[in-house]
Order: C-alpha cells, then sequence, then structure tokens
C-alpha cells in the first residue's frame, strides 16, 4: 500500500475513533492542508505549456492536533484498537508537545497536545483553532481542520522549528500571501502567543528582541546545532520558573523510549545510567567550548 | 436497476499520481479495516457504482469498450460481492 494512502487511512481512522468516543481532534499538516497552499511547480519539463500542479505534500506520518483534555481518552482508545505507543510526549521533542503512536498496517501518528511556538494556554487556544475548523474530505471522510488562516500559521512554525526558512510551505503560506492574509495570520498569532515563532519564521524576529522565546526561535530557525544552546533557550522560554526547571531536567535526561526504539528492546538499567552519563559528558563538553568561544570572542573584541 | 452508495465507514483513497481511469483503489472499513485494494476494472466498477450511477454495468461496458452483455453478469456479480463485504450498499429507491 502507498505510503500517501495509509497516512490517509489513518486520518480517517482516528476521525471515526475520536467520533465514537467524543473526542474533539483537528487533523493538520499532509492531506489535511488546504489546496491553496500547496506547492506549485511547472508541467512535465518534456512539453513546454504544460499546465502547472500542485504537489500533495509529502509526509511520513500523519498529525492531529487534540483538545488537551481529550489526549488521555484518545491515547486509552487507540491503544484498543491496536495503536502502541513508540514515542510518549517526554520522549519526543524538547517541547514535548507530541506523542508518536504506530499501528500494524497503518501510517503512524503524531498526536499532538499543542503546537510548538503557540505559547497560549494549550486548551484556550485550541478551542479558538476548533471554532474556527472547516471539514475536508480525507479518504472520502469528512475531517475537521482549522481554518485556512490557521494552516498557514501552522506550516510557518513547522517549517521554522526546523530551520528551513526556505520552505515551499513558509513560501507558499506567507511569502505568496496577500496583505490581508498575512495580517490575519498576525492577528492569530497574536491571539494564540505565536508572535516570536511566527517572526522568527517571516524574517521579522529582530523586532522580538529580548522576548520570551526570542533566544529559542533564533536558535532553532537559524537551524542551531548545539544541544546546549537549544537547552538553555528552551529553559528561558519557559514562562515559570517551575516550568523552566522541569524543561531543563527533562532535556538533559536520556529518554527510554527513543532508546527502546534503537536498541529495538527496554533499555537495561545500565544501559539507561550510561546514558545519562554520556548526555551530562555531552553537556559538559558543549559547554566547556561555548564558554571558551565565548570568552576568544570577548577578548578579540577587546 | 440497482443504485448504490459508499456505506458511512468505507474509507477509500486513489494513490496520488493515478491516471483519471484509475489502475488501483484502495478501501478500507473504519476504524480497523484491514485496507483492500480493487485493480483495473474492479476498481472501476466500485467508482462508477460509489458515483450513484444507477447501471453499472452499461457505464464499465463503456470504460472497457465492450458490449454490455458481454460484461454484465461479471459486473453484477462483483457488485453483489462488494455489498456482501461491506464495501458498497445498495441506495434506497429514490
Amino acid at each position: 500500500m502507498p505510503w500517501s494512502v495509509g497516512i490517509r487511512f489513518t486520518h480517517a481512522s482516528l476521525q471515526v475513533l475520536a467520533e465514537d468516543h467524543g473526542i474533539d481532534l483537528l487533523h493538520i499538516k499532509g492531506p489535511a492542508v488546504d489546496e491553496s497552499l500547496l506547492e506549485v511547480v511547472p508541467g512535465d519539463t518534456p512539453h513546454p505549456g504544460t499546465p502547472a500542479k500542485r504537489v500533495a505534500r509529502q509526509s511520513i506520518d500523519a498529525d492531529v492536533l487534540v483538545r488537551p483534555h481529550h489526549v488521555e481518552r484518545l491515547l486509552e482508545v487507540m491503544h484498543r484498537h491496536g495503536w502502541t505507543t513508540q514515542y510518549r510526549f517526554e520522549d519526543g521533542s524538547a517541547f514535548e508537545h507530541a506523542a508518536t503512536l504506530v499501528h500494524p498496517f497503518l501510517a503512524p501518528v503524531d498526536v499532538h497536545r499543542r503546537f510548538p511556538g503557540m505559547d497560549a494556554h494549550p486548551a484556550p487556544a485550541f478551542e479558538r483553532l476548533w471554532q474556527e475548523r472547516h471539514l475536508v474530505p480525507i479518504a472520502g471522510f469528512d475531517c475537521p481542520v482549522p481554518s485556512v488562516t490557521a494552516q498557514r500559521l501552522v506550516l510557518v512554525l513547522h517549517a521554522t522549528r526546523a530551520g528551513e526558512l526556505e520552505h515551499p510551505d513558509i513560501q507558499c503560506s506567507w511569502t505568496l500571501a496577500t496583505d490581508d492574509e498575512r495580517a490575519a495570520v498576525r492577528r492569530l498569532a497574536e491571539a494564540l502567543g505565536a508572535q516570536v515563532a511566527l517572526a522568527a519564521g517571516t524574517g521579522r524576529l529582530g523586532d522580538h528582541a529580548g522576548a520570551r522565546g526570542y533566544e529559542l526561535w533564533r536558535a532553532l530557525s537559524t537551524g542551531e546545532q548545539s544541544r546546549v544552546r537549544i537547552w538553555l533557550a528552551r529553559v528561558q522560554a519557559e514562562p515559570t520558573v517551575f516550568g523552566a526547571l522541569r524543561t531543563a531536567v527533562r532535556l538533559i535526561v536520556p529518554k527510554p523510549g527513543r532508546m527502546r526504539t534503537t536498541l529495538g528492546r527496554r533499555p537495561t538499567a545500565r544501559e539507561v545510567a550510561a546514558a545519562y552519563a554520556q548526555r551530562a559528558r555531552w553537556g559538559y563538553r558543549e559547554v566547556a567550548r561555548l564558554v571558551r568561544a565565548s570568552r576568544d570572542t570577548s577578548r578579540g573584541g577587546r | 436497476m440497482t443504485a448504490y452508495r459508499i456505506p458511512n465507514r468505507v474509507a477509500h483513497v486513489v494513490p496520488d499520481g493515478e491516471p483519471d481511469l484509475p489502475e488501483a483503489l484502495f478501501l478500507m472499513q473504519l476504524p480497523d479495516g484491514p485496507p483492500q485494494v480493487l485493480h483495473g476494472p474492479a476498481a472501476w466498477i466500485w467508482l462508477v457504482a460509489a458515483d450513484g450511477e444507477p447501471d453499472v454495468a452499461d457505464a464499465v461496458a463503456h470504460l472497457a469498450g465492450r458490449p454490455r452483455q458481454e460484461v454484465a453478469a461479471d459486473v453484477e456479480q462483483f457488485l453483489a460481492d462488494l455489498v456482501s463485504r461491506g464495501l458498497l450498499e445498495e441506495a434506497p429507491p429514490s
């Protein structure tokens, strides 16, 4: 079965489970993206004049954003229908925003409990997106998706987080948008606390220098490779001290779910301990390198 | 003549890049499947029937460039098979 077919079936299957169990979820990215936001490529080169066509987004998994209060219910229902959690929220990205579930014959799915870059509280943020949803058929089944404006924001934030500022999604969702469409995206970003992340993806991050999240999105949007720099930026972006402490701890501990996938089995206590030690060494070496680089820079500037 | 329709919980996908007359069609009963595939004329029969065409045999014969009487029996038998598998259902008379 082609991968793209499996992804569509995953969306449709999850929508049925959601409807059967009173779960609100929005389908995002992949086949849920509005056709007007798809990349346009010229027609076949051997035949000049062939009409340009829109290209379906290539995805490796399905993505859904779930009402935060419904996340646990969805995961429980999915587990009863053959899905297995591959990565828990804590095993995922620095944002801990999504869990990955796999199925014997459907495409994997990332279940998002929030979307990175949207700093508003996840529950009202979801409600805002939910209020402006509409239905699109995926695999012939009506699935709720965010408004086209919200889709623009999601695609820009996603590409920005990956440091891909030249990504076609940013071109189609922002660069080629009209002034009115951009203004609508800015208004929505303001409502969702996504101004800094949006600015990072659209060349205006400098307007937010010093704001919470500035360093994080500067690091992400420039493809920062240093784990320590991203850790520090992520910690600085937390709105509360408790959140910052928790993030710091989470980010530097090894992730057993990831280790289990890499090893193909549950890691032993010794392997987890060794991973802790390795992470600590990575952190120490990078911190030391950053300190040296910073010191050399300041000496050179004198 | 019997008209057909897609059951509420049957998902269907024609893969990206397929020609107007697709070579393959994937179906799945939601939410648990498993997925199934129909190839060539089998896919055409499902698509024509799902579109509500009242004389499926006639439409498929036209697509295949064959006389209706040559394909009608096979088409009707296949439609009955699709209904028994839950991949199509008979539409109520309008």
